[in-house]
């Protein structure tokens, strides 16, 4: 796939995601306290109110730089869940790799988490002192397997929708160069 | 919706998509979820074990076991292959008379034996026929595949969802005949039509056919003979089997008795060959359907059904047959056909001839759109592969899904007006 190990993907992402997160955290935390210091001073040349206030410029500014780290950070963290995802699909047995097969594989596998959780709930409920304990447990576990297996299906679609609508481009964009061509024959 | 109804329908989808993407052998899946449906029917208390028991319907087992007895003895007799060498010999080796041949006898036959022992016999011949005529074995083998799924579509005996049909409907092997064949045999010349004008050119030229007797492929005349006579009166007890207050599988089994009394045949040869993979799906099945129908949940789906078709038979009638169709494409037809058949049942307020007919077609017709439609396809791909000649899932498509829209438009205009459903 062309795509790093798992391992390589963490050691150059990690530290990337930290960087990144702290800087977002320090310009938003400047958005929240500068403007404070600032507040009331006119900047001269911008006539339109509330805009001409440093308070708010300083404000928008700082919130505009963390959103900005903020998504780079979440760019890689995006990665790491995919590979994340990808890697706890495969252990839970879902190995094909035709997208639509893989996510109907999916589908199936959350089928059996909902039918598994369903059966034994009812036995480990009356079990003295730890039945409370294990039927959260259980229900927490499915919900994880959901979640994993929901988003590893929706990412395979997208991927899926991503390149349907990338040759349906590449054809109009062929389309589009035949008939600006055909002038000049 | 409660629990109970929601666990039955993630039974049902389970066992409809394990199934249908191969993690499990379909009776596996079929019988899993039978074991959750009584598991989780007796838990949520939607039934008791006494009543589970009596989910497996003994009719529709009977009527598919007694069927597929007689017919294994016919054709262990020789009495199919007779017919395949009889076609290959009149044709006097023109490719499209052989062609012609091909998708008649595919479709015949099929009316009588089960779809996959049909194809396998009519493969092989279409095999050695393209050997013959050096020509690639596709056009032959795919057609075969398309034509088996065809075949059988008028008779209460021509394919497992027919069957379950039949007897959930009650319809007569008569009133199958009457409301379905005109339609069956049209279809069979608009399908040759449609497969003869795509595969025109990969026919070849003429070539002259070694001369040969077709009676030196029957081994035993005796016993040949007998199953000839055993059919006839099969047949013709199915017939009249109302008249005669008979149910169809007593005749079916009746004449099973009849035939392994008669063949000398070895039982324990004619049990094993059985397809026990359908008889486990069907059995199956059919608790997971019991198990959706005793939430209740077919009844509103029922209802639902009629409120979307305003409750008028033409809009219920082409809803239904366009549905089970394409349902038919994707997951198996006898599962559809056993969904369907309650949902039928509880329709009351007009004439459900048509709606059971529609269901015969749908469940019929959609099972040779795509690769992944019936195992009809998946055998005759496999066939192929086997010859060196693999025909990709999107060329099968291809013809498959034109064969599929253009059986299931005649369909429909054929519903309208057999049933006199407009005006």
């Amino acid at each position: 796939m062309g795509r790093k190990s798992f391992g390589g993907e963490i050691r150059q992402r990690v530290p990337r995601i930290v960087v990144n997160s702290v800087t977002a955290l320090i310009f938003w935390f400047v958005s929240l306290v500068a403007p404070m210091f600032v507040a009331g001073i006119k900047v001269p040349g911008v006539g339109i109110e509330p805009y001409n206030d440093a308070g708010w410029l300083l404000w928008a500014a700082a919130t505009l730089m963390a959103l900005i780290f903020l998504v780079r950070a979440l760019a890689d963290i995006i990665v790491i869940v995919d590979i994340g995802v990808e890697v706890t699909v495969r252990r839970l047995g879902v190995k094909e790799d035709k997208p639509l097969r893989r996510a109907a594989r999916d589908l199936v596998y959350i089928l059996i988490t909902m039918l598994f959780a369903a059966a034994v709930v009812p036995f480990v409920e009356p079990l003295p002192k730890i039945g409370g304990f294990l039927t959260a447990a259980i229900s927490l576990i499915s919900l994880g397997i959901f979640l994993v297996l929901i988003y590893d299906m929706g990412r395979i679609l997208y991927k899926v929708l991503e390149e349907k609508i990338k040759s349906l481009a590449d054809w109009l964009a062929g389309m589009a160069e035949k008939a600006e061509e055909k002038p000049h024959e | 919706m409660n629990s109970a109804s929601t666990i039955f329908i993630v039974i049902y989808l389970f066992t409809l998509l394990s199934a249908a993407l191969e993690m499990v052998p379909i009776s596996v899946a079929a019988l899993l979820g039978a074991f959750l449906t009584v598991w989780f029917g007796l838990s949520y208390g939607v039934f008791t074990y006494e009543e589970a028991i009596t989910f497996i319907d003994i009719k529709i087992l009977g009527l598919l076991i007694g069927t597929m007895i007689v017919f294994e003895v016919a054709y262990r007799s020789g009495l199919f292959r007779l017919m395949a060498l009889y076609a290959i010999k009149i044709s006097g080796g023109d490719p499209r008379l052989l062609f012609i041949f091909v998708c008649l006898t595919s479709a015949a036959v099929s009316m009588f034996l089960s779809d996959s022992t049909a194809l396998l016999m009519i493969a092989a011949a279409a095999t050695t026929i393209s050997k013959f005529m050096d020509q690639n074995p596709a056009p032959y083998v795919v057609s075969a595949a398309i034509m088996v799924n065809l075949g059988g579509t008028s008779t209460l005996i021509g394919s497992v969802s027919n069957m379950v049909i039949g007897v959930n409907s009650g319809m007569s092997f008569t009133e199958f005949i009457t409301y379905l064949a005109p339609c069956e045999f049209i279809l069979w010349a608009l399908t040759m039509a449609v497969l003869y004008f795509m595969y025109k050119r990969a026919l070849g030229k003429k070539k002259v056919v070694p001369a040969y007797d077709p009676w030196e492929s029957v081994e035993d005349r005796s016993l040949f003979n007998k199953s000839a006579l055993l059919l006839v009166l099969f047949l013709g007890l199915f017939i009249v089997h109302d008249r005669l207050n008979l149910s169809p599988e007593a005749v079916a089994l009746g004449c099973a008795v009849l035939a392994l009394s008669l063949s000398n045949l070895d039982p324990s040869e004619i049990f094993r060959s059985l397809d026990w993979e359908t008889i486990f799906f069907l059995s199956g099945f059919s608790i997971i359907v019991k198990g959706l129908e005793g939430t209740g949940l077919l009844t509103n789906l029922s209802q639902t059904f009629l409120e979307v078709s305003g409750n008028n038979p033409l809009f219920a009638t082409v809803i239904l047959l366009w549905v089970s169709g394409l349902a038919s494409s994707v997951v198996s037809n006898i599962a559809v056909a056993l969904t369907f058949a309650p949902m039928i049942q509880e329709i009351h307020g007009f004439n459900t001839s048509a709606l059971w007919s529609a269901l015969v077609l749908g469940t019929n017709l959609g099972g040779a759109a795509t690769p992944m439609s019936g195992v009809v396809v998946v055998m005759a791909m496999n066939t192929l592969k086997r010859e060196g000649a693999t025909v990709s899932f999107g060329e099968f498509t291809k013809v498959g899904s034109l064969t599929t829209l253009i059986q299931l438009g005649f369909s429909t205009v054929y519903l309208i007006f057999r049933f006199g459903l407009v005006g």
